[in-house]
């Protein structure tokens, strides 16, 4: 029978960065929790009234 | 790596229940909650069941995969509704399960197919949709003209979906192919709500005669969109196949004017109006065209 | 060193089934994209594109896709878990129902049992079956996970188990369908509901069939096959719940400007554009690992198949997005530039990980080596340019395409008939066709490499008896 080695789980993970975020992505998961948030406000009917018919309304009005 | 015993990342029906709740949030929010708004759940007046001759229609539509190339939607936008006709509202899909809105339009929106051609255009471009467009890459299907709809199967469907039939409904499924159920169902999509034409063509918005009579360039002009858009109805020549022989009818002279309108307008059921997908050259181009078959 | 023996025969038979099929799904799909643009290839009725394209689809996602997937989960599983499988003839069962459920469900597409769902083609009978098929699965990987003997769950675990799960809801849910005789069914939800229940299930079986099973392959082979360690444990864990919480919400960002409801549409735009960041945790994971030692992407063949692996799927995961925002969907929305975005996914993530993962799994599993490093250089080349040049061919071709549909007179009436768009495709699809055959080429090559890898393993493993 052919023996078998572990996996051993230690040797998957880097004990020195364990715990870093690089920053430039922390600012990128930030900044785009903030856009979404100001998005979902935008572009829901119930805030400010935008819909997709009553934009098309403003396109036709330059269709003669 | 948490050397913690309770952590999480140690505990994996724990984890498991964790990343289950998760993955409910969204589906709850933005699935399960709308299903119980009215929203969702709106039916347009003008929207009938399917009858037992269009739901074989759409069965073979669905069989033959016909999603994958065309969409049956019509959105909110400019070129979308001058190119299909009126944009789709929620309420004309009441009795469709599943939607067939589709995601790749390699052949043109279907939502308002409906009227659009006579029948017979479909038995031909069924047959072979390279005879009305060359260079066409949608596949032939002569074999709808061969096969039987199956009686007993779509009435079983029929009732699955609890939609109403009567027996001479029923009796009507007697003989048919899946070509008169497929021409069936393309004859009725969006045909639920009434059409209004974005652009209605009067005398009134057109020059009395054309700006362009004689003219040699608009004659080719006039040909070549000939060729691309008409010829499959009128003929090569134009000596008429599903639509008139307009060599005969150049011979009675007809006003411009009425040839354009005409052309811009086409007939509900019959002929498709171009309108919207020609600029007034090439509708008067056209016009040339037909004049000098005289 | 232990005293038992992992079952690999079962890893081994999903690993050759997946290529199996692979190449069927590969073949299926030359032959569709040659029909875009020769109606002669059509041959008849049940090799015509509308039935042949529903064929490509889901023969390489549940052939190719999940059959790897259920492989080297099942290999990753017991190598985490420090343990044999739980119930070994389950998993030979599974694969035994798993190949004959492909094959008669591959065949039902093509004889016309489609529901016309896209990835849901199937007919109730094989829903019932897959789901069967799912529940054997998440018996095995759970059995073994909840009675490991390593303590700690390992990310490709988190990976695994959130796959399991839901796949699992996603399967059922859409799959509901009210029966009406064997061959036929219809969707439980009715127009606007079907399309958003169709596409919640659409997009998150690309996020849970595509994304998190190849993450879990990426950050098992990753470390094994460089000898580098995970670069940050706690940005594994924001990717991973920042991932599985807000891929469910996106669904909608495939129905922009359909009669489903504006704040559905806007709550899904807004989520998807937000998975840039935990796609791009996982991206930023793999780099900073890697960063440790570049040279490892020459001196070690396999580096290079996962790096550049992660590159698309960052790339893919900003595309994504970007085409969810509904200025750009208006415009490329229905064109073949989708297309082209899927394809860099499947060819230039999916399979570019599943065939490294296998290269470093088989010789593993056979104590032995790579029959040929040169080979599979040659092979990592060939998907490359072929992907590339097909991704970039249908993006061309879609933003053509979505300008034509959209372009307007001077009078505001339409420039370009539908036909006029259609033709100017042709030759940005003979392009296409072209590149698909030179990765299919290359994937060949891979299967050639594999084969002989198994040849080579198996007189290894006779010799290693003997002694």
């Amino acid at each position: 029978m052919i023996q078998e080695e572990y996996d051993n789980i230690e040797a998957f993970q880097r004990e020195d960065t364990e715990h870093v975020l690089p920053l430039g992505w922390l600012i990128l998961f930030i900044g785009l929790i903030v856009f979404g948030i100001y998005y979902i406000y935008a572009y829901t009917p119930a805030f400010t009234g935008w819909s997709q018919e009553q934009q098309l309304e403003e396109v036709m009005k330059t269709v003669k | 790596m948490s050397k913690n015993d309770n952590s999480i990342y140690n505990r994996a029906l724990l984890f498991s229940i964790v990343a289950a709740v998760t993955v409910l949030i969204g589906t709850i929010a933005t699935v399960f909650v709308p299903m119980f708004t009215e929203g969702m759940h709106p039916k347009v007046d003008g929207l009938k069941p399917y009858t037992a001759l269009e739901l074989a229609g759409r069965d073979v539509y669905q069989a033959e995969g016909c999603v994958n190339c065309h969409s049956q939607v019509i959105r909110p936008l400019k070129a979308d509704v001058l190119r299909y006709g009126q944009y789709s509202k929620a309420g004309e899909y009441a009795y469709d399960r599943p939607f067939l809105w589709g995601s790749k339009r390699t052949g043109p929106d279907l939502a308002r197919i409906g009227g659009k051609y006579p029948d017979e255009w479909h038995i031909q471009h069924f047959e072979s949709p390279q005879a009305f467009y060359p260079k066409s890459n949608m596949p032939p299907y002569p074999w709808f003209k061969e096969k039987q709809v199956n009686v007993k199967e779509t009435l079983a469907r029929m009732d699955a979906l609890s939609f109403p039939y009567t027996e001479e409904e029923a009796a009507e499924l007697e003989g048919a192919t899946e070509l008169d159920a497929m021409i069936a169902y393309m004859q009725v999509l969006g045909t639920s709500i009434a059409k209004e034409a974005l652009i209605e063509i009067d005398e009134s918005m057109i020059e009395a005669e054309s700006p362009v009579k004689g003219d040699a360039d608009a004659i080719a002009l006039g040909k070549k969109l000939y060729k691309a858009e008409c010829s499959g109805c009128h003929g090569q020549i134009a000596e008429g196949n599903i639509g008139a022989s307009l060599v005969d009818y150049a011979e009675f002279e007809p006003l411009d004017t009425d040839t354009y309108i005409t052309i811009a307008n086409g007939f509900e059921g019959a002929m498709p109006g171009y309108a919207a997908k020609f600029s007034k050259e090439k509708i008067w181009a056209i016009v040339e065209y037909i004049n000098s078959l005289k | 060193m232990n005293e038992y023996q992992y079952d690999y025969k079962t890893v081994q038979g999903f690993v050759l089934s997946a290529i199996f099929w692979g190449v069927i799904g590969l073949v299926a799909g030359l032959l569709i994209s040659a029909q875009m643009w020769s109606a002669d290839l059509n041959f008849g009725e049940y090799l015509s594109f509308g039935r042949l394209r529903t064929f490509h689809t889901n023969v390489l996602a549940y052939g190719l896709g999940i059959g790897a997937e259920f492989g080297l989960f099942y290999y990753i599983t017991m190598r985490l878990t420090k343990k044999p499988f739980v119930l070994p003839k389950l998993a030979r069962l599974h694969l035994w129902l798993f190949n004959i459920g492909v094959g008669a469900a591959g065949l039902s597409l093509l004889i016309g049992m489609n529901t016309s769902l896209e990835y849901a083609e199937f007919e109730w009978p094989f829903d019932v079956a897959i789901v069967i098929l799912w529940v054997m699965f998440a018996i095995n990987i759970l059995g073994n996970i909840f009675t490991r003997k390593e303590k700690h769950l390992y990310v490709s675990l988190w990976y695994i188990i959130a796959t399991v799960i839901t796949v699992a809801i996603l399967y059922i849910v859409n799959n509901l369908a009210i029966p009406a005789t064997l061959t036929k069914s219809y969707h439980l939800f009715a127009g606007v509901n079907s399309a958003n229940v169709e596409w919640w299930y659409g997009h998150n079986a690309v996020g849970f069939l595509f994304t998190t099973p190849i993450l879990a392959m990426f950050y098992y082979f990753l470390p094994k096959s460089t000898g580098l360690p995970l670069f940050s444990h706690r940005l594994s864990i924001i990717s991973f719940w920042s991932l599985i919480f807000a891929y469910l919400w996106t669904g909608a960002h495939h129905l922009v400007y359909t009669p489903l409801p504006d704040w559905i549409q806007t709550l899904a735009i807004a989520f998807t554009l937000f998975l840039i960041a935990p796609s791009w945790g996982s991206v930023v994971n793999g780099y900073f690992t890697v960063d440790k030692d570049w040279s490892k992407m020459s001196t070690n063949y396999l580096t290079k198949f996962f790096i550049v692996g992660i590159t698309f799927y960052g790339l893919q995961t900003i595309q994504g997005p970007s085409q969810g925002i509904r200025v750009i969907s208006s415009l490329i929305h229905y064109t073949d530039w989708v297309p082209g975005h899927v394809h860099m996914g499947t060819m230039g993530w999916v399979t570019m990980v599943i065939c490294a993962s296998i290269y470093y799994a088989l010789p593993a599993m056979y104590k032995t080596t790579i029959f040929s490093e040169k080979i599979a250089n040659t092979h990592f080349w060939l998907v490359l340019v072929g992907q590339v040049m097909f991704s970039i061919t249908m993006w061309i071709t879609g933003i053509q395409q979505g300008a034509m549909w959209k372009m307007t007179a001077a009078d505001g009436t339409l420039q370009y008939t539908f036909m006029e768009g259609l033709v100017r495709n042709y030759p940005y699809w003979q392009m296409r066709t072209a590149s698909g055959l030179i990765f299919v080429v290359g994937m060949l090559f891979f299967i050639y490499n594999v084969l002989m890898t198994i040849q080579k393993g198996k007189k290894n493993l006779a010799k290693l008896q003997e002694a």
